[in-house]
């Protein structure tokens, strides 16, 4: 049996941040398939959740992650490598994204949602304006696009090309 | 295909082994199957000050155990078999360890949060209708019981996954 070294306990924080931080962002399609079938007028809200996801969750633990990266590729000497180099452009872009397109997005979405809502009041059917429409397509494809980020980065750590 | 097999693209051999696909397969079904249940508490913190939408996001909840995380659990252990086979590694604790909180992680979710999950939606939907249109919606004590049950153990799942992965990065017991 080998004993525990502090780049062991590196990789695991590495890891687990990647969890925490990440999986969420693959069951947004679900949360907001659901939310649009059983219950539209709960769509604002679920941005606010998006939001508010991607500032206490996603933002902290992509930092911890590339904090967790970065000990790694200095002790073990791989920063030359081109795994840690994707790895940390792929963290600034998913870092960039996120920060500039997909927060202030959710929150203008929800702000619209909010309108379209409140506009079918008295219980009748909410018909969500082209301009809503157009910024959940945006958020969707920026998602779906950080979530292929996430996965082809995952697989280079792991292969090492 | 053995796990020291080298992966060829149009008969070029690439310098990635048939193995080293399948632990990455097996580390990107862990982070889609389970990372979902970490952002729980900031979900419920944020939609617990709009109770009218509770239902809809305990169904979210349902949706996505049902339909991400038993899914992402079945590749996980379809994975991690290959990977315990092909490299030997059946005797060790970390593999043993891993195992049985698929095990438990599956009957739990199976057997436990599944039904409670949809209990949650029927129970918050009777709130607001005991409540009517306009009124304050209060939980009823079933309600506030299943939260603090559900939350309970979604947070002992998500230790499990936190101990697991450090028991296979730092392969404990091999």
């Amino acid at each position: 049996m080998t004993a525990v070294t502090l780049y062991d306990l590196g990789i695991a924080v590495h890891m687990m941040s990647v969890v925490i931080a990440f999986g969420v962002t693959f069951a947004y399609p679900i949360i907001f398939a659901v939310g649009a079938r059983h219950e539209p007028r709960s769509l604002p809200l679920l941005h606010r959740v998006e939001y508010t996801i991607e500032r206490w969750l996603v933002n902290p633990g992509l930092l911890v992650v590339v904090l967790a990266g970065a000990y790694l590729a200095s002790k073990g000497h791989h920063w030359s490598e081109f795994f840690v180099q994707w790895g940390l452009g792929a963290a600034i872009v998913i870092g960039a994204l996120v920060g500039s397109v997909m927060i202030p997005t959710a929150k203008r979405a929800e702000q619209l949602a909010e309108r379209d809502v409140a506009a079918a009041a008295g219980g009748s059917t909410v018909v969500f304006g082209e301009d809503y429409l157009g910024l959940a397509r945006r958020l969707s494809i920026v998602g779906s696009l950080l979530s292929t980020l996430v996965l082809v980065t995952i697989l280079f750590m792991v292969i090492r090309p | 295909m053995g796990a020291g097999a080298i992966i060829t693209l149009a008969g070029v051999p690439l310098a990635v082994t048939f193995s080293e696909v399948v632990i990455a397969l097996h580390i990107l079904a862990v982070v889609i199957a389970f990372g979902a249940t970490f952002a729980y508490p900031v979900i419920f913190a944020v939609a617990g000050r709009y109770p009218r939408a509770l239902p809809v996001v305990y169904r979210a909840v349902h949706a996505i155990s049902q339909r991400v995380i038993t899914p992402g659990l079945a590749l996980v252990v379809i994975f991690g078999i290959y990977l315990a086979s092909d490299l030997h590694l059946w005797s060790t604790f970390f593999v043993q360890w891993g195992l049985a909180v698929a095990v438990v992680i599956g009957a739990v979710e199976g057997m436990f949060l599944g039904p409670r999950e949809k209990r949650l939606v029927e129970v918050a939907e009777a709130d607001i209708a005991a409540a009517g249109p306009e009124g304050e919606v209060r939980q009823s004590d079933e309600h506030r019981s299943l939260v603090r049950s559900v939350g309970a153990v979604g947070a002992l799942m998500d230790l499990l996954v936190v101990v697991t992965i450090y028991f296979m990065v730092t392969r404990t017991g091999a």
